[in-house]
């Protein structure tokens, strides 16, 4: 069965000014947000959606889910498509794009985009973040303090359980990082079999040692459980998560710190590694939203800028 | 006397005969009516079953060899493809057909799905795919072949254009072969993937590994519990019976969960044992084996007492009172007349808990580690994250086939009529 692009659905989404400056949507209008959930839909919840509630009226019914495309293939597929937005991370957004899921941006009603990262927008998708995929361990309970890249897959100098995300994504990078390949070719060497099978098996290397999670939330939980002495953490998640850790399980002595040195994979330039914001019903939500990213501060977006000067705070400004 | 008895009834005996077909056939009729009324308020629950089970079912198993991808965007070439003999290159005209239909999948948005289709054969297709519908985009030309191999040099490698003769084929047998680790290699037989690519034949053994594991731990644990159940006196039966069924009521979620809090390193056991100075480090209880078989035992469990307990109930003591009195000792009476007695509940409780055990999804996934990955697992990875319905619904139809001829031995083994509880 031919997938039915959206686009045919939903038309006429290009006047998003014109929709601003009308004044407040109809109250009763809500708009389906879906994104990744926990402390990062918190976030954004606070950065992007309310400001644009009390601008507009249109209210949110959010969704979460842990990425991946199948979901919204199968409601294209059933014409029965409940989401308007959704995150998603760079490679689905343009393989959505490509296969009809998505709906096509008009360029022109983002306004001046000239301040955003090159490749920020796409086809069918607009960034709403950057990110980068940090490591994080339990002081208290690691008498060695991993440092770089290297000690994660280092099981002689710092044995125990390490937690890495159940995706290619960032794990093979950090294996060829380890295994000595410089950071500016390893994006080469990975687009090479030979390359692929040697990131292969530097992770066959700590294989017994790996504790694969799924969604951001279990990485910190993991942490806190003592099922991992580190893992891979998403950092916005990660900063808040370790924090709603402490806080609900009560253990105020739990103390997390996140390694900076794989955050400088800068998985972020370019296309590669940014989330992006799904525009598909409407073009008046990410318009806002974008103008937010542009002008205004992130109190939601940016929580545990204290904690990590170079964590979310830092990514933010960069896109504003 | 027998003679002048024997002429009546010989006399009367074609009238009889007529009475009673007629009676055999109100019977029949009367049956006939009843059971129609039978189906008749069953037929929501059928129509709900065909609905919402068989037909998803039915359309998933059909993906497994459907290939519509290719043929429905590019018919064309489908077509063009279909007098190409492999052997070189395909000629002029159907470079042309190519790009042409190539040029109008993008526009129409079909493209991306004929890439992802195409890269599951090889992980080069999309970006080729793509790359030459790009640059399409503003070209003219008369000779295509040409244009196309300037566009990529990969378009005159034989290899790219097998793959699409093979993507237009449908049905396909090559998500029934990926499934089971093999493809057909360019010299048009199956081979095995290498060892080190393959993944599913393992993920299928060690499924029902895990499942023939956690079948043979839940019958050691539950026949003596279900003996108990069966005779102790009513009361405490009653009581007993309670902690069997309550778990057995509890959402499997809740009690995976429950298994995660106490098996962790830090978890209620783990404290236990190092409070008690037994442990002096952790034991490794979950994200491995060990975890995968105390939780699927745990909630399996109930299946099988159930199933036994329902056969022991209808044991009559007295066998084994007779074959003691008879001089047997109480071992060798229980061994000879009471075990063979429990049988039937015993391949009942393991029919079920094993062919639950073979679908298990959530918790392998919650308890085990990387290398406990059930069939179930895959299969969902293929369905949500690479998006290969294809591949998916094939993994099933295997899962189902299996399940299938394991009944069907069951059933001539122990009889499906037996199955039944408490």
């Amino acid at each position: 069965m031919p997938i039915k692009p959206i686009i045919n659905i939903l038309a006429g989404t290009c006047a998003v000014a014109t929709l601003l400056a009308a004044g407040p949507l109809q109250a009763a209008t809500k708009l389906s947000v879906v994104t990744f959930g926990g402390a990062y839909e918190a976030a954004v919840k606070s950065a992007y959606f309310e400001p644009f509630t009390q601008a507009t009226g249109v209210g949110f019914n959010l969704e979460a889910y842990d990425g991946g495309l199948a979901k919204l293939a199968a409601m294209v597929q059933a014409n029965n498509t409940t989401w308007d937005v959704i995150d998603l991370e760079s490679n689905d957004a343009i393989a959505g794009c490509d296969e009809g899921l998505l709906m096509r941006i008009d360029k022109a009603s983002l306004g001046d985009t000239s301040d955003f990262i090159p490749g920020s927008i796409s086809d069918c998708a607009v960034a709403s973040m950057v990110w980068s995929t940090i490591f994080a361990y339990d002081t208290a309970r690691l008498a060695t303090a991993p440092t770089q890249i290297n000690d994660f897959f280092d099981t002689q100098k710092i044995p125990g359980k390490r937690g890495l995300r159940k995706s290619p994504k960032g794990t093979l990078e950090w294996a060829l990082l380890a295994d000595g390949v410089p950071k500016e070719e390893v994006y080469k060497v990975l687009g090479t079999p030979a390359g692929l099978d040697r990131a292969f098996k530097k992770l066959d290397s700590i294989k017994k040692d790996i504790i694969w999670w799924e969604s951001g939330a279990q990485a910190p939980q993991l942490l806190a459980d003592g099922a991992v002495v580190m893992t891979q953490a998403y950092p916005g998640c990660g900063a808040e998560g370790f924090q709603a850790v402490r806080h609900c399980l009560g253990w105020p002595g739990l103390r997390l710190r996140m390694v900076g040195h794989p955050q400088r994979l800068e998985k972020c330039q370019g296309s590669c590694g940014l989330h992006r914001l799904r525009l598909q019903a409407r073009g008046d939500f990410p318009a806002v939203a974008l103008h937010r990213l542009r002008t205004a501060p992130h109190q939601g977006a940016a929580a545990g800028r204290a904690e990590h000067p170079q964590g979310p705070a830092y990514r933010h400004r960069q896109l504003r | 006397m027998n003679v002048t008895i024997s002429a009546p009834v010989g006399g009367e005996s074609v009238p009889a005969a007529q009475d009673k077909a007629e009676q055999t056939r109100s019977y029949r009729q009367a049956q006939r009516r009843e059971s129609r009324k039978a189906l008749l308020l069953a037929a929501p629950l059928l129509l709900f079953l065909l609905i919402t089970f068989i037909t998803p079912i039915a359309i998933l198993l059909m993906r497994s060899v459907q290939n519509p991808e290719v043929p429905g965007a590019l018919p064309g070439l489908t077509q063009a493809l279909q007098h190409w003999d492999e052997q070189g290159l395909p000629g002029a005209s159907t470079y042309a057909v190519l790009a042409r239909e190539l040029e109008q999948a993008a526009d129409n948005d079909e493209l991306g799905t004929v890439a992802r289709r195409l890269n599951f054969y090889n992980p080069q297709m999309r970006s080729l795919l793509l790359k030459t519908a790009r640059k399409l985009d503003v070209q003219q030309s008369d000779d295509w072949r040409a244009t196309l191999a300037g566009i990529d040099a990969r378009w005159e490698d034989p290899q790219i254009w097998r793959i699409l003769k093979r993507a237009a084929q449908s049905p396909t047998p090559d998500y029934l072969l990926n499934a089971l680790d093999s493809h057909i290699d360019s010299n048009g037989e199956i081979t095995s993937l290498p060892a080190e690519e393959s993944v599913y034949l393992e993920a299928f053994s060690r499924t029902v590994w895990i499942s023939a594991s956690v079948t043979l731990i839940c019958l050691i644990l539950a026949y003596p519990v279900a003996w108990l159940l069966a005779n102790l006196p009513a009361r405490q039966s009653n009581r007993l019976m309670l902690l069997v069924i309550v778990p057995f009521w509890t959402s499997l979620l809740v009690r995976t969960t429950a298994w995660y809090v106490l098996l962790q390193p830090n978890g209620v056991i783990n404290s236990l044992l190092s409070g008690l100075g037994l442990v002096s480090q952790p034991l490794h209880l979950m994200f491995n084996r060990t975890g995968v078989l105390i939780g699927m035992t745990h909630i399996l469990l109930p299946f099988m007492i159930l199933a036994i307990y329902s056969v022991m109930k209808g044991i009559s003591p007295v066998y084994m009172r007779a074959a003691q009195s008879l001089g047997a000792r109480p071992l060798t009476a229980f061994m000879r007349t009471y075990v063979p007695q429990t049988f039937a509940g015993i391949g009942a409780g393991c029919f079920l808990v094993f062919v639950l055990s073979l679908g298990y999804y959530i918790t392998p996934a919650l308890l085990g580690g990387a290398g406990d990955e059930m069939i179930s697992q895959l299969i969902s990875v293929q369905t949500n994250q690479q998006l290969n319905w294809g591949l998916a619904g094939a993994l099933s139809a295997y899962l189902v086939i299996f399940t299938a001829i394991f009944y069907f031995i069951f059933n001539r083994l122990v009889g499906i009529d037996r199955l039944r509880f408490g």
